[in-house]
């Protein structure tokens, strides 16, 4: 995996553009790049397809729900009646874009993150960081190791202990696979740490196998991402409204330059970064 | 600087809470020369913890009481630190998956010689030639998660080399490799013997792969006397399966994983009280076939015939069985969840591990454990078992009391299917010995009982 460090920071950043930019045009942008970045990395699409599916249909629940729950707005489409609790009332188009406005903001922020964890493996992550923090990589390296690990013993103890006889009947019965997940997690961890010792961890100054070149590629794309950040600062400190909302009639999205200057430059620093 | 390894009245106990700490190690003194010395003994015997004194993990590591007097190139190894020992002693352990640290086979060897401060020049260097010595070059680039057991092993022996350290210990080094593996790594110590570096070895495989220069053996944390040996009565002759009823099959089977096809047109059948056995390289799809009977892996084509009830399955880690306080426990455990209502005692006692019944599966040796994870399998008297890899890290003694079992099992009518790299074992054991070779199945020639 090629350039984890500027991945990172790219979605770092953009999941700041996607949490704090309620406008839908910079959220389409985000999950545009991010599924760029997802496809240029050769994902398979067995892997997608999932990912896909979930963010189809957590799309459609946003919508759905928005639309039937939330009476505002004033083009009014239909009426759920009054028998029916909780949900009777108008039925609105701004509701409904309200609802696709937020599923966008989902969205956007499972795929950008979506973009680093499915693309770059936990230890190429800490192994792209700087030699002046390489011990405390190495051992956040071996620690995200254990999670994969618990994972694979998780699925190896449920099917020893089926083969036993063992039922999953009941929240008690789980103990039988949690505890021994647990106890095996323990009993890794020490002879990890073993292992780190015996292989002289700690002794002093660390060097790298690889070192981590600044690359012009990756500095300008970073440099793209801390610019994004610029126009947002600048818009919560002068106050500027920058929010769209469908309510009360539904608007055209906001071409602030608040808006638009940060999702561009994300969009940018995003084709820097994609190519594997 | 004084070179060798002295150990002078070395007498050491584990920690142990609220019951008398046992010896591990009483009153060793030894030197180590140059060249490959080779440690044998029962499992449990105490190899494990004299191997690790000489790096210093015991007693800085594990604690316990420790006393007499260790010293590795005129280092004292109470007073010097594991780490800095490092530098001297390159440690292979027997899993040494389990102490692996990064992604790739590149950064995991370096990750010794990074620590130890070597310039990023010699790290690459260093690495290379770690990789070379055991024949996995071509792996420099791939993920750790992407090799079989026999290759991590590897990996950890390179690990242990790419420092250059003037001793490599090794704990049990070949119990996951095939005939090849066990074969290359025993050139590479013979040539790393050569080049000077002293090699010490604990290993039940030794015999027909390596001759060590001395040999030492160990009974009860003791030394024996060189050349005396516990008697181990021969193991038996299986007897062919009195029955002709087929009570497992794979009918033109592939078998496929995330969509590749691994194990492709199998077909074979086994009968009650049959004993079958499986060989192969690593990676060859042993574990993968036994999967596939078992259920725990889909057939991509074919049929698959097994009994619904009564199959015991014994994976390659043993540690997955074992997490009760008492090997008693997780036996009486799998009677319960079996609704059986035989003695767990009597079930230890004819399998030959009633010694074990009161002890704790974490403090046993990798040999006891794999043991007790058979003892916890076939408790249940099963009609098929399906057994990984069953005597990794078993000594002698361990490997007949196995076949024994397993004729036992066979004169129930059980029939066992065993995966395994032990030839000794498939000889002794099966009439037929299979061995998968490019995903299929074909005979072995000259091995099984004759």
């Amino acid at each position: 995996m090629r350039r984890p460090g500027a991945l990172l920071v790219w979605v770092v950043g953009a999941l700041a553009v996607a949490l704090t930019i309620p406008d839908p045009l910079s959220s389409a942008l985000v999950i545009v790049v991010s599924w760029m970045i997802l496809m240029c990395r050769r994902i398979s699409e067995r892997n997608l397809r999932p990912l896909a599916i979930g963010l189809g249909i957590m799309g459609v629940i946003s919508l759905a729900v928005n639309g039937v729950l939330v009476h505002e707005g004033t083009t009014v489409i239909g009426f759920v009646p009054g028998w029916i609790p909780l949900v009777s009332g108008p039925i609105t188009v701004e509701g409904f874009l309200q609802g696709g406005s937020i599923a966008l903001t989902l969205i956007a922020t499972i795929s950008a993150a979506a973009s680093l964890s499915i693309v770059v493996e936990p230890t190429d992550l800490v192994e792209s960081f700087p030699q002046s923090l390489s011990r405390v990589a190495a051992a956040l390296g071996s620690a995200l190791n254990m999670v994969p690990a618990m994972a694979a013993s998780y699925r190896s103890i449920k099917e020893a202990q089926q083969f036993r006889g063992w039922r999953p009947k009941g929240v008690r019965a789980m103990i039988d696979v949690i505890v021994p997940v647990l106890l095996g997690a323990i009993e890794r961890s020490t002879q990890l740490a073993e292992s780190m010792e015996a292989r002289g961890f700690g002794t002093g100054p660390r060097t790298q196998l690889i070192s981590h070149a600044r690359k012009a590629r990756n500095l300008f794309a970073v440099g793209f991402v801390v610019l994004s950040g610029v126009p947002i600062l600048m818009a919560h400190l002068t106050h500027t409204p920058w929010a769209w909302y469908p309510y009360p009639t539904p608007s055209i999205p906001s071409i602030s330059y608040f808006v638009w200057l940060p999702a561009i430059l994300l969009g940018v620093a995003g084709f820097v970064i994609a190519p594997d | 600087m004084q070179q060798g390894i002295t150990f002078e009245n070395v007498t050491y106990q584990y920690p142990a809470w609220g019951t008398e700490p046992a010896n591990a190690l009483t009153d060793i003194s030894a030197s180590f020369g140059g060249g490959i010395t080779a440690v044998i003994g029962d499992s449990g015997s105490g190899k494990s913890s004299l191997l690790r004194v000489v790096n210093g993990l015991i007693p800085h590591f594990h604690g316990g009481n420790f006393s007499g007097r260790v010293r590795v190139d005129g280092m004292d190894v109470v007073s010097t630190p594991t780490r800095d020992l490092a530098r001297r002693v390159g440690f292979v352990f027997q899993e040494p998956e389990a102490g692996f640290v990064r992604g790739t086979v590149a950064r995991e060897v370096a990750f010794g010689p990074e620590n130890l401060g070597f310039d990023q020049k010699l790290i690459r260097q260093r690495v290379t030639e770690a990789l070379e010595s055991v024949g996995i070059a071509h792996l420099v680039d791939r993920r750790i998660k992407t090799l079989s057991g026999g290759e991590r092993q590897r990996v950890g022996v390179a690990a242990a080399l790419a420092s250059d350290p003037n001793t490599v210990v090794l704990d049990e080094p070949m119990s996951q490799l095939d005939d090849e593996g066990a074969r290359l790594l025993a050139q590479t110590l013979v040539a790393i013997a050569r080049s000077g570096t002293r090699v010490i070895i604990a290993e039940h495989r030794l015999a027909g792969y390596l001759k060590a220069d001395r040999t030492i053996q160990m009974h009860e944390g003791m030394f024996l006397e060189a050349g005396s040996k516990h008697a181990i009565a021969p193991p038996p002759t299986l007897s062919p399966p009195s029955s002709d009823r087929i009570i497992w099959e794979l009918d033109g089977a592939d078998v496929a994983i995330d969509g590749t096809v691994l194990l492709s047109n199998i077909n074979l059948a086994g009968r009650e009280g049959e004993v079958m056995v499986i060989t192969g390289a690593n990676g060859s799809g042993k574990t993968t076939l036994l999967r596939a009977l078992g259920g725990l892996c889909p057939l991509a084509r074919g049929t698959r015939l097994a009994p619904a009830l009564g199959v015991a399955y014994l994976p390659q880690e043993p540690g997955v069985l074992l997490h009760r306080a008492r090997v008693i426990d997780e036996v009486a455990q799998t009677l319960k969840w079996l609704h059986l209502d035989a003695s767990p005692i009597e079930v230890l006692e004819v399998l030959d591990l009633a010694h074990l019944a009161q002890r704790d599966p974490r403090d046993l040796s990798v040999g006891e454990r794999q043991r007790a994870a058979l003892a916890v399998v076939l408790a249940g008297r099963p009609r098929l078992a399906l057994l990984d890899e069953p005597t990794r890290g078993m000594d002698e003694r361990a490997r007949t009391s196995l076949v024994r079992t397993l004729a036992l099992l066979s004169a129930y009518g059980t029939a066992t299917i065993v995966a395994t790299h032990d030839r000794v074992l498939a000889h002794q054991l099966a009439r037929t010995v299979w061995r998968i070779s490019g995903g299929t199945l074909v005979p072995e020639e000259g091995v099984g009982v004759s």
